[in-house]
């Protein structure tokens, strides 16, 4: 009786996704790739797809460096300024994306591109801390110090010893803040300005009006594929952790 | 160069208003295996840690082999260090681990297989067998012969080790005491070793510091540590031992059990009269001391016998060989020589 | 000394998120002016009754995905065996893909069904996406119980169901809380999946969004934004109370 409710729910979870990825291999009663030979012609797609893009490496990029240094300072117990770091994750997104469109309203800061950017790069800031924070040793700190006593001055401890045990939390941290900066809707519609647009933001902007085609079944298709593909790599990181 | 292998001199250190260490004066000879034995949060890994340079102190000066090494940062220093979670680099396997000091020294390759083997050797662990081998794929005693190896790989002046055996179970532990003492013959390093555990420093040390907040309170080698402490503090913490008060009058010493002699009174008009279980003797008449006990409690020890003994509203524990019968709610004689007992000021 | 190694995140905070934070409640009293006038907007019935759709919602839709995702969650943590690697993966992947997609996936399925713009696709598409949320802390929490537990609980003479109510159920207390505000909360302010499936349903997230991009009012959207935050941190308190902390 469980086993079918179980079987259930994961139909009801993959079906649609499946619809979707079909029904973008349709056209009439036939099948056909057509649909994705449009969408790379398609100039406002292509050029969304490397507004995306940028947006995406620009903020992971930031935002880890940032992160990262500032899991780096936190490592030993928890301190007091600790918690300034996590908010952006518990705050409901909606309430993120306005505050910073009054924000940038009341600078007279220009929206579009760097508006984005920088909106994005606050809340993966937040979850690149979390992230390596967690996957950081508790005993970094000492085999730091193992490594001052053997004859290593701290630049030396730095790249022989820090660097090599925080990667693998650094590019767990990077592909889910390149994930979240690459999905990102909320945020981004907010905080955009006319002609900048992302993937998420087309997608929405057909979609929006009840709008279910196979060109759009298409390029969502496509996201999920480069989804899948982000979940893959970083399962693979961290089962090699052990 | 100096006859001394670590000098500290009016040490201090403070942790915002914790004073972990007051005004330590410790001189270590060179090729010595040297303890620091102290209870817990006594400030012992605190002086160790000074004297790594992962510490610097607040007040007094640290001598290396006669060099003032007191802000000098634990790179420059030559010491070696066994961390009492190990330290061992995960992301890197045995052979790398033992490697990594002589790596930074920039030694040439055959040099540093050559090194790396022999201290594989000298702490029995088959170069062959366990170089390739990753940190985890180790059990607890091999992990610990991998930290002492990566140590004495860069040829220390001075081997520190922060509780080492701390984690390993009672086997182990013994096993492992033997096997330190024949390295530290075997590479004449001198080692400072801290521990709580005081069988660990009787055994295994040639002179021992015990240390009690932050302060020594006595150094000197087991026997004397043991037979002749110099604190309350010492004799209560080595070993066991029985703690009489008494006052002094002029007929002599008077306590709850009677009249006592003891061999050196100091001035003190209230004292403590320590004396150690074994030093109790039975059945014999003719000691300074001699009182009579109704025996309590008789607990088996092997080749002994551990006694608790009520003279008046005293309770002495005593031990003795097994070969005496004796039972419980027993009446025995049971006394002690006049200078086998020590007098602190009470 | 390595304390100022995080100042660098924290200034970027501080200007990013926190100001801008601040900037909203300034609005929400009617900055540049002050006055109490969006508020008592914000509390006139229509928009009572557009919190009251976002908390039955949200309600409904922490329910609906309680009562489905608790059996997957004891399937896989207690009777999956060597399914259970598997499964899991399955439940995380969803993760992966972004709200905006699973909700265009509802939608692409619900079309042709006929039942677009309707309050039961809106139901429906919340479920569809909120679901992951409330599997893996379920899973979390049954996973720590161990099998000797219920054992002991049968060899004391309790029948399955018994147990269950007994032993199980409250011992994944603190995965059901976690599951609760992981979705209820984000649930409250939901904005996609009204407005995608639900044409022109009043919810809180879909009615800011009005306010802010389309009437471009910035000081009654505020004060609407900060009522709903003040429903959000009285949700986290009562979360800190039963649980202790926020553990992520």
């Amino acid at each position: 009786m469980m086993r079918f409710i179980v079987l259930l729910v994961f139909l009801f979870l993959y079906i649609p996704i499946a619809y979707v990825v079909a029904s973008s291999f349709i056209d009439g009663g036939e099948i056909t790739a057509k649909w994705y030979v449009k969408l790379f012609e398609d100039k406002v797609i292509v050029g969304a797809f490397y507004n995306s893009l940028s947006i995406a490496l620009l903020s992971t990029f930031s935002s880890v460096s940032l992160g990262t240094i500032a899991a780096y300072a936190f490592l030993r117990g928890s301190q007091r300024f600790e918690s300034l770091l996590y908010t952006p994750i518990v705050i409901p997104e909606i309430t993120e994306a306005l505050s910073l469109l009054l924000f940038y309203k009341m600078l007279s800061f220009p929206l579009g591109f760097y508006s984005v950017l920088l909106g994005h790069i606050a809340f993966n800031i937040a979850f690149v801390f979390v992230i390596v924070k967690a996957r950081l040793s508790t005993q970094l700190r000492t085999l730091e110090e193992a490594s001052l006593t053997l004859g290593a001055d701290e630049i030396q401890t730095f790249l022989r010893v820090t660097i090599p045990l925080a990667l693998p939390g650094i590019v767990a941290a990077s592909l889910i803040a390149f994930t979240l900066s690459w999905d990102n809707f909320v945020k981004t519609v907010f905080t955009t300005g006319p002609g900048f647009q992302t993937l998420p933001l087309l997608i929405w902007s057909q979609a929006a009006r009840g709008v279910v085609s196979p060109s759009l079944s298409a390029l969502t298709t496509l996201m999920l594929m480069i989804s899948f593909l982000l979940a893959y790599l970083y399962a693979k990181i961290s089962t090699r952790r052990e | 160069m100096g006859e001394f292998a670590v000098e500290l001199d009016g040490v201090c250190k403070s942790y915002s208003s914790f004073e972990a260490v007051s005004d330590v004066r410790l001189k270590i000879r060179r090729g010595e295996f040297f303890s620091i034995l102290g209870p817990s949060g006594s400030g012992k890994t605190t002086i160790l840690r000074l004297i790594a340079g992962l510490l610097f102190p607040d007040k007094g000066t640290i001598r290396l082999m006669g060099e003032d090494v007191t802000f000098v940062p634990p790179y420059k220093r030559n010491v070696g260090m066994v961390f009492q979670e190990l330290a061992l680099f995960p992301h890197l396997n045995v052979f790398d681990n033992v490697a990594y000091g002589l790596r930074i020294r920039k030694s040439p390759e055959e040099e540093i297989r050559r090194k790396v083997r022999e201290c594989l050797e000298i702490v029995n662990l088959d170069p062959e067998k366990f170089g390739k081998r990753k940190i985890n794929q180790l059990s607890g005693g091999q992990q610990q012969r991998v930290a002492i190896a990566r140590a004495l790989a860069i040829e220390p002046s001075v081997l520190l080790l922060d509780e080492p055996l701390g984690s390993l179970d009672l086997k182990l532990r013994q096993h492992m005491m033997s096997e330190l003492k024949r390295i530290q013959k075997t590479v004449k390093t001198t080692f400072v070793y801290v521990t709580h555990d005081q069988s660990e420093a009787l055994i295994m040390s040639d002179r021992i510091a015990v240390i009690n907040h932050g302060r020594v309170e006595q150094v000197g080698t087991p026997s004397e540590i043991y037979e002749k402490p110099a604190t309350k503090f010492v004799a209560e913490f080595i070993g066991e031992m029985n703690f009489i008060p008494a006052e002094v009058h002029e007929g002599g010493l008077i306590s709850e059990i009677g009249h006592m002699r003891v061999s050196g009174l100091n001035g003190a008009k209230k004292v403590l009269v320590a004396i150690r279980p074994e030093k109790i003797k039975l059945g014999c008449s003719n000691l300074d001391n001699v009182y009579s006990a109704v025996i309590e409690e008789v607990s088996y020890l092997g080749g002994f016998l551990s006694l608790r003994a009520r003279v008046n509203g005293i309770c002495l524990k005593c031990i003795t060989p097994s070969d005496i019968r004796i039972e419980e709610n027993q009446t025995v004689e049971l006394g002690w020589r006049a200078e086998d007992a020590i007098v602190f000021e009470a | 000394m390595r304390q100022f190694l995080a100042l660098p995140s924290l200034i970027y905070l501080t200007i990013l998120f926190y100001i801008p934070f601040l900037i909203v409640i300034l609005y929400s009293f009617g900055f540049p002016g002050f006055t109490l006038k969006y508020y008592s907007e914000i509390l006139d019935p229509i928009y009572i009754k557009v919190f009251i759709n976002s908390l039955t919602l949200a309600s409904i839709t922490t329910l609906l995905c309680f009562l489905l995702a608790y059996p997957v969650s004891y399937y896989i943590a207690l009777k999956a065996g060597k399914w259970k690697n598997f499964l899991l993966i399955l439940v995380i992947l969803p993760f992966w893909i972004s709200f905006l997609l699973r909700t265009y996936a509802i939608m692409a399925l619900l079309t042709p069904l006929g039942l677009m713009f309707t309050y039961t696709a809106i139901v429906i598409g919340m479920v569809y996406d909120y679901l992951p949320f409330m599997i893996l802390p379920l899973y979390a929490s049954l996973e720590r119980l161990s099998r000797s537990q219920i054992e002991a609980s049968y060899v004391l003479g309790a029948k399955p169901y018994q147990t269950f109510l007994k032993v199980t159920l409250p011992l994944s207390k603190p995965g059901i809380v976690a599951g609760i505000i992981l979705v209820f909360i984000p649930a409250l302010g939901e904005f996609v999946v009204p407005a995608m499936l639900g044409g022109t349903y009043a919810t809180i997230g879909t009615i800011t969004w009005d306010l802010f991009l389309r009437y471009h009012n910035w000081w009654k959207g505020s004060a609407l934004s900060v009522v709903y935050m003040a429903i959000v941190l009285v949700a986290i308190l009562l979360y800190i109370k039963r649980v202790g902390r926020i553990e992520l």
